[in-house]
């Protein structure tokens, strides 16, 4: 189908979405896709095209966010999973704890430069890597000793009973 | 009690037990229906751009900071021209005031009244947020009110430019006035104009724009009189609720297509380093914004904001007004932007009864803290939490292409007061964050130098349009390098300008002053939050004798010019750094550089496409030394091209680096555990937390939980560092 009939009727095929994913999509499609409108099937979509990539082959529930999903082994459990393969364990369960935590000083010099550093006993910044595959996670800009923050609980149960990401 | 307050008080509790109107009209005749509102909404378009001819403020004229609107009897938006469409939220919030404190007896509502107002607490984000209200009757019946707001950018407060950046209560920001009936029988009363002219430095701006208005009101008041003739009033008070009704509907709709149910959180922290300035309470506060977002599958949206910092004794608290219209926009501007706007917007996403905004910045317990720079502060910075909590919820349900970042930090723009170069009283504050760079998105970066993400219409205007009311030149605008955040995908680059104070001897400057005290644009998902932006001053002692050789100035930031510069003539003296002391007196020929605003990455630096790294350093965009050790791209020398085997080795080098520097999750709570109970946290972070754990038991659980403290941990031990209370 060509771009412009998929833009008005809001369903992509899966070859755009995935150069979408993948940063090779032209900038026009890219601008028709954010201007149309929402494919219904979208998270199908996506989900099917995460699956294919991965050299895994436990099912994604929800892809949590950039390398990291939510899956669920054979025995039901649900667990939060890097592309790598390396597991954070229960998805309830903050993933930050069972990654690897390094606390940067921005004056270090290393990421910023010395007139664009912040001031170290106001703001640190804590960096979260995968510990199988060396990944950044997330980069936290927070105060000393502030608590690692939880960003994503997502509504699994609730988003299956009403008939979305089932089957 | 009046028939409108009755009426507002049945409408409230309608909207609060959740009971809306049938779409009758929309049924019975959709092409009446919209033909209908396309016409309302050209009304307030039309307005609107006589206010921006009319004005005389380059605020609204070249940036464009002026919104015209209808609205019902009872306060509730109807439709918006385009403009500054955060005042969706706040200019209703003047006509509930004036009908809950009973000024359809005691003041009185007559045809050809208007009415004035620029109290942050009442409606509208600072005392520079003036809207005038004319009252639309038809046949003694009163049926809606026109409105109109612009941002005036002197008010008489301690500093120039609206805004008092030592100020430590609202009683310092200026003159307000909550609604205030300024004008009878269409006509604008001089005594009160005197009040202004006797009150500000540059009344010319507030006289004009407030003219401006009243000639757009009263011109959307006499096309409404005049569409009621064509389609009867019956049609119309029915069709303004419908309108509203319709946009609650379709917000429902999109949000259960676009969002994958769960809870998303986020905190984000600014600075204020009082305890350095010279103001009256000098104490540091550092600032801390969270937002809880719920989304169920059907949905509902719940937004909790507890365990936000409790307001403070400076300006950058945010009122209520200010922060509903800052989470408004985030949602009218990433998610709900294909929908009619009006106050259909909070009965869907801010309903009464699933939002919970304890007293905090963001809803100071009474109207005497300042907020004059809500935008730089808490009002701006609950806009990107709530931005975090949308990316995630867009993220994993595979909406990728709407996922942004929080919104662009920034200095807040470069304000004046004094004489200048007409020999006139002259105060005010120029725009350069109208070119601030976008945050990155999931599969785009970041636009350059792009747009001011709470008044999306304006822009930064022509440097030469602003050297005839401002004693400065401009030597320089340029992208920063490095001025976004990074990631995978990089976040847009600040614009960094350069002045040269000319044609008066001294004259007073002052910003915002949040930059290095911390980042409320954060990276997502793995991407660096932008740098700190900041104003430095410098003096140039012997400009003469350097011009005079044809010696360049720096028309960028004095140690990147150092570098493209080496042995210039011209002798470049470092002066003050604008957090320090964001109220300064600058002299002839000093120098002033500023960035306004770059925004934060999204996804893991060693992930971004090494072609674009090439690309962003042969354009300057991006450093070298950042190009290697933040995104591991080793450039070919001769050709600065990206090397794919080097890069792949080099990037192999950093991945392994992270895993050996990174320490265990586990091992590094226990560490963080050992500390606070040591009371080994540095001020002001540990006062921050210890103010939330007081006013936050959601937040005081939080930690307790998160670093394993015994279950009465209430303080972090320790006393206060000297000037901090």
């Amino acid at each position: 189908m060509h771009s412009r009939e998929q833009q008005e009727s809001g369903s992509w095929e899966p070859s755009v979405l995935r150069d979408m994913l993948d940063g090779r999509l032209d900038s026009e499609t890219l601008r028709r896709i954010q201007r149309g409108p929402k494919e219904a099937d979208r998270f199908e979509k996506i989900v099917a095209l995460e699956q294919a990539r991965l050299g895994w082959l436990d099912r994604i529930l929800v892809p949590l966010q950039e390398h990291l999903y939510v899956v669920e082994k054979g025995g039901g459990e649900r667990v939060v999973r890097c592309e790598c393969g390396h597991e954070f364990g229960d998805y309830r369960r903050n993933w930050k704890l069972a990654a690897l935590v390094y606390e940067r000083d921005t004056g270090d010099g290393e990421v910023f430069s010395p007139d664009h550093a912040f001031d170290s006993t106001w703001m640190i910044l804590r960096e979260f890597y995968c510990p199988g595959c060396g990944a950044q996670l997330e980069v936290e800009a927070v105060p000393p000793a502030h608590p690692i923050i939880f960003s994503a609980l997502p509504d699994i149960d609730g988003f299956r009973s009403a008939g979305r990401g089932v089957g | 009690m009046g028939q409108l307050k009755a009426q507002l008080t049945e409408r409230q509790a309608r909207v609060h037990a959740e009971q809306y109107p049938p779409l009758r009209l929309k049924d019975a005749d959709p092409v009446k229906w919209e033909v209908f509102y396309t016409k309302l909404q050209g009304l307030v378009t039309n307005a609107r751009e006589t206010a921006v001819h009319i004005s005389s403020s380059p605020v609204v004229r070249e940036m464009g900071e002026c919104v015209m609107a209808l609205f019902t009897p009872e306060g509730e938006s109807v439709c918006f021209s385009r403009g500054i469409v955060l005042h969706v939220a706040s200019m209703g919030g003047a006509v509930r005031f004036m009908l809950e404190n009973d000024y359809e007896e005691d003041v009185g509502i007559r045809h050809g009244d208007l009415f004035f107002n620029n109290d942050p607490y009442v409606g509208g984000a600072h005392s520079q947020d003036q809207t005038l209200l004319a009252p639309i009757i038809v046949d003694g019946e009163l049926i809606g009110w026109a409105g109109g707001l612009t941002h005036v950018p002197e008010t008489g407060a301690k500093e120039a430019g609206g805004t008092a950046v030592t100020g430590v209560s609202r009683f310092e920001e200026g003159i307000f006035w909550p609604c205030l009936k300024v004008g009878e029988n269409d006509q604008l009363k001089r005594d009160v104009e005197m009040i202004v002219e006797r009150g500000t430095r540059t009344p010319i701006w507030w006289l004009m724009d407030t003219r401006a208005k009243a000639a757009a009101i009263l011109q959307i008041r006499d096309g409404i009189v005049k569409l009621i003739r064509e389609y009867g009033v019956e049609f119309y008070r029915e069709a303004i609720y419908e309108y509203i009704e319709d946009t609650r509907q379709a917000c429902f709709r999109k949000i259960q297509r676009v969002f994958y149910p769960g809870t998303y959180r986020m905190s984000v922290f600014f600075g204020v380093p009082n305890a350095r300035r010279p103001v009256l309470y000098p104490r540091d506060y550092l600032v801390r914004v969270t937002a809880e977002m719920t989304v169920t599958p059907d949905g509902y949206v719940s937004l909790d904001f507890d365990g936000t910092s409790p307001a403070g004794l400076h300006t950058y608290n945010s009122t209520t007004s200010a922060t509903l219209g800052n989470l408004l926009l985030a949602v009218i501007q990433y998610v709900l932007y294909d929908v009619k706007y009006n106050e259909g917007l909070f009965q869907a996403v801010f309903h009464p009864t699933r939002m919970h905004l304890p007293p905090s910045v963001l809803n100071p317990p009474d109207h005497t803290y300042g907020s004059g720079l809500w935008g730089p502060g808490a009002g701006g910075t609950c806009w990107g939490a709530m931005m975090d909590c949308i990316a995630r919820a867009y993220y994993a349900r595979g909406i990728r292409e709407e996922v942004t970042g929080h919104r662009n930090s920034g200095a807040g723009g470069l304000r004046w007061a004094g004489t200048d170069q007409y020999g006139r009283p002259s105060a005010g504050q120029n725009f350069e964050m109208g070119c601030a760079g976008m945050p990155a998105s999931a599969v785009l970066d970041g636009l350059d130098t792009s747009y001011a993400a709470f008044n999306p219409e304006g822009d930064m205007s022509d440097a030469e349009v602003w050297e005839r009311v401002f004693p400065f030149v401009w030597v320089g605008r340029r992208i920063q390098r490095d001025g976004g955040g990074f990631g995978r995908y990089r976040g847009g680059a600040a614009i960094q300008s350069t002045y040269l104070v000319e044609h008066v001897d001294s004259i007073q400057i002052s910003t915002s002053g949040v930059g290095r005290f911390g980042s409320r644009s954060p990276g997502l998902m793995g991407a660096y939050p932008v740098g700190a932006s900041t104003m430095y001053t410098y003096g140039l002692p012997n400009f003469e004798e350097a011009v005079g050789q044809e010696a360049p100035l720096p028309n960028m930031g004095v140690p990147a010019w150092r570098e493209e510069s080496p042995g210039s003539l011209l002798q470049v003296v470092p002066k003050m750094l604008a957090g320090d002391r964001p109220v300064q007196q600058v002299r002839r020929h000093d120098l002033i550089v500023m960035e306004e605003g770059g925004a934060g990455g999204f996804g893991d630096p060693l992930d971004r496409e090494p072609r674009l790294v090439a690309q962003d350093v042969g354009y300057g965009l991006t450093s070298r030394p950042v190009a290697a050790n933040v995104y591991g791209v080793v450039l070919d020398a001769s050709t600065g091209q990206a090397d794919a085997m080097a890069t792949a080795t080099r990037r192999a080098e950093l991945r392994r680096a992270r895993l050996a520097r990174g320490r265990p999750a586990g091992e590094y709570v226990a560490a963080q555990r050992r500390r606070l109970l040591a009371g080994d946290v540095p001020e002001p972070a540990r006062t921050s937390l210890n103010e939330c754990m007081a006013t936050s038991e959601k937040f005081r659980r939080e930690l307790v939980e998160c670093w394993g403290l015994p279950e009465d941990f209430r303080v972090i031990p320790g006393s206060a560092a000297e000037g901090v209370a």
